[in-house]
């Protein structure tokens, strides 16, 4: 009886707060018309129309598809090289005064550089998004390959497995729950770097989308298009957890064996 | 995770150069290994040079959009010795330090609030899962609508950005407090305020602590990326504008001192969180 009302009791509360929060914005829009207070229902309006027809294929489409690419280059070029040079200890010392600059060059200020470079095109964002989310990977990576087991490492000798296998066999798997928690990391920078590249030099996508509303004062058109970038992140969040839960499920399992074995 | 303090990787790596170090040098007079180690950094680095230079040389890019590796350190020295480029460093450490100081400020107090209010925490919850998630920059247009182009904007958006890392290590921080310790205070007939100033405060530091490291690099991200957007002065608008005017050199010299600047604004939270705070857990074991 108390546990069912402990539930509804914090449900009640949230709606309470939102509900109070959306009728106070919207009480402000009406008595105080200002042009960055716009009515709620013109914002709907606004997300609704973004999702639906033409705007859903300048807007959203081009930033999901530009994220996509650049996105995965880091996962994937971050992994292999990380895994790379923290599987070979040897090589650390050389490449750490590199990495350590690096990775600490705020992502923003490159993106002048690959504008000169690869003008306003596509690649420039996609190199934008790749070289902003690829540190975090990188660098989880190289952690959590420098943690295997060692015995793991002389297991997989022993029984003859090469380099290659060694590393995707062995290492790749182990150092895949520090390697999730790096590409969750790098997929809100790589939003982040999204929305950047199109603030500045895009014809296309949700940030351009944005600043374009913004500077014809279609105020209601730059709430939906926020609104629009948080439910794209949320959602590629929720879904990075779910991969996650479905790969790491032995690890997770592994655990739970090896410390109900300690407690026991 | 990224943590990576100057002396633990040096350590893991030691072993193998001792190996490779006796095998090789037969080890009559015995280099010290952070020199070793030194030195193959400096290699890494002139790979590094090298590459650049052959990217210069094979003409992938046109020579002109990359200038040399020396030029680059040449203009980027005048740039700073009395050039505008000091300038333009300043001006962004100006609006990126109060902009850090007003996220930390609320941060920890709302970080705060929140661990020691769970009937608020509860209430909020869905607001700041909502809020969360929204990258800050793209928030940038409606700080435009609302507070217009200005100092006020740039640092109402540094803040905002900066201010989720401080706020949620603060709540954890405040979580994690060890029960015991609270207890023994209550056994001591300290107050409530008390209470959260002599044992909750210097307990959540670490984790604070932690927190404004990864809230300063978010913090300059958000500086330069106003500044370029809308012409505040600062590093952010002195690259645009470089790039503008055709001073390619100039452009990658900021860079490259915007890389120096992000690391020492790196390095600096490092050394705060380890100076600082020596009762942190990370140092207790050392």
């Amino acid at each position: 009886m108390t546990s069912k009302a402990s539930h509804i009791a914090p449900l009640a509360w949230q709606i309470g707060t939102i509900a109070a929060l959306l009728a106070l914005w919207q009480w402000s829009a009406l008595t105080h018309p200002a042009p960055y207070l716009p009515r709620l229902e013109n914002i709907a309006a606004g997300y609704v129309r973004l999702w639906h027809g033409d705007l859903l294929y300048s807007a959203i489409i081009p930033s999901l598809y530009r994220l996509a690419i650049g996105f995965a280059i880091a996962v994937i070029a971050g992994s292999v090289i990380g895994l790379a040079l923290g599987y070979l200890r040897g090589l650390e010392p050389w490449t750490r005064p590199v990495l350590e600059y690096l990775r600490f060059i705020p992502a923003v200020a490159i993106l002048p550089a690959a504008l000169l470079l690869f003008g306003p095109t596509d690649t420039m964002r996609i190199f934008v998004i790749a070289f902003g989310s690829v540190f975090p990977v990188l660098l989880a990576a190289i952690d959590g390959a420098r943690r295997v087991d060692l015995t793991l490492i002389d297991v997989a000798r022993v029984n003859g497995l090469s380099v290659v296998e060694r590393l995707v066999r062995v290492i790749l798997p182990a150092a895949l729950p520090s390697i999730f928690a790096g590409v969750r990391i790098a997929l809100s920078i790589a939003l982040v770097m999204m929305v950047i590249s199109e603030l500045i030099a895009a014809d296309n996508g949700l940030g351009y989308y944005i600043l374009r509303s913004q500077r014809l004062f279609q105020t209601a058109n730059v709430y939906a298009g926020v609104l629009t970038i948080g439910t794209i992140g949320l959602t590629l969040t929720l879904a990075l957890l779910a991969v996650e839960n479905h790969v790491l499920a032995w690890h997770r399992g592994w655990r739970g064996l090896s410390n109900a074995g300690r407690t026991a | 995770m990224q943590g990576t303090g100057t002396s633990s990787p040096a350590a893991m790596g030691a072993p193998f150069q001792r190996r490779r170090g006796s095998a090789l040098l037969c080890a009559p007079m015995t280099i010290p290994d952070s020199m070793v180690s030194a030195l193959k950094g400096a290699a890494g680095v002139a790979v590094a040079v090298a590459f650049w230079e052959g990217i210069r040389a094979l003409g992938v890019v046109d020579a002109r959009d990359l200038p040399s590796f020396a030029a680059i350190i040449r203009t980027a020295l005048t740039g700073l010795l009395g050039g505008e480029l000091l300038a333009a460093v300043f001006a962004t450490i100006g609006s990126w330090a109060p902009g850090l100081l007003i996220a930390a400020i609320a941060g920890v107090t709302v970080g705060i609030a929140l661990a020691l209010m769970p009937r608020l925490e509860i209430a909020t919850r869905p607001l700041l899962e909502f809020l969360r998630p929204i990258p800050s920059v793209a928030l940038i247009p409606v700080a435009l609508l609302v507070l217009g182009i200005g100092l006020q904007m740039q640092l109402f958006m540094i803040a905002f950005a900066a201010i989720w890392p401080v706020l949620f290590s603060a709540k954890a921080g405040v979580e994690g407090v060890d029960p015991r310790f609270l207890e023994t205070a209550r056994v001591f007939g300290l107050g409530r305020m008390e209470r959260i100033f002599r044992v909750v405060l210097p307990s959540a530091l670490p984790s604070v602590a932690t927190g404004m490291r990864t809230a300063s690099a978010i913090a300059l991200v958000l500086a330069i990326t106003v500044e370029m957007l809308t012409g505040r002065p600062g590093i952010g608008f002195y690259i645009e504008n470089v790039r503008l005017n055709g001073l390619i050199t100039e452009m990658w010299a900021a860079i490259f001192v915007t890389g120096v600047l992000g690391y020492l604004v790196n390095a600096l939270f490092m050394s705060v969180e380890r100076f600082a705070l020596p009762w942190s857990p990370e140092h207790r074991d050392q």
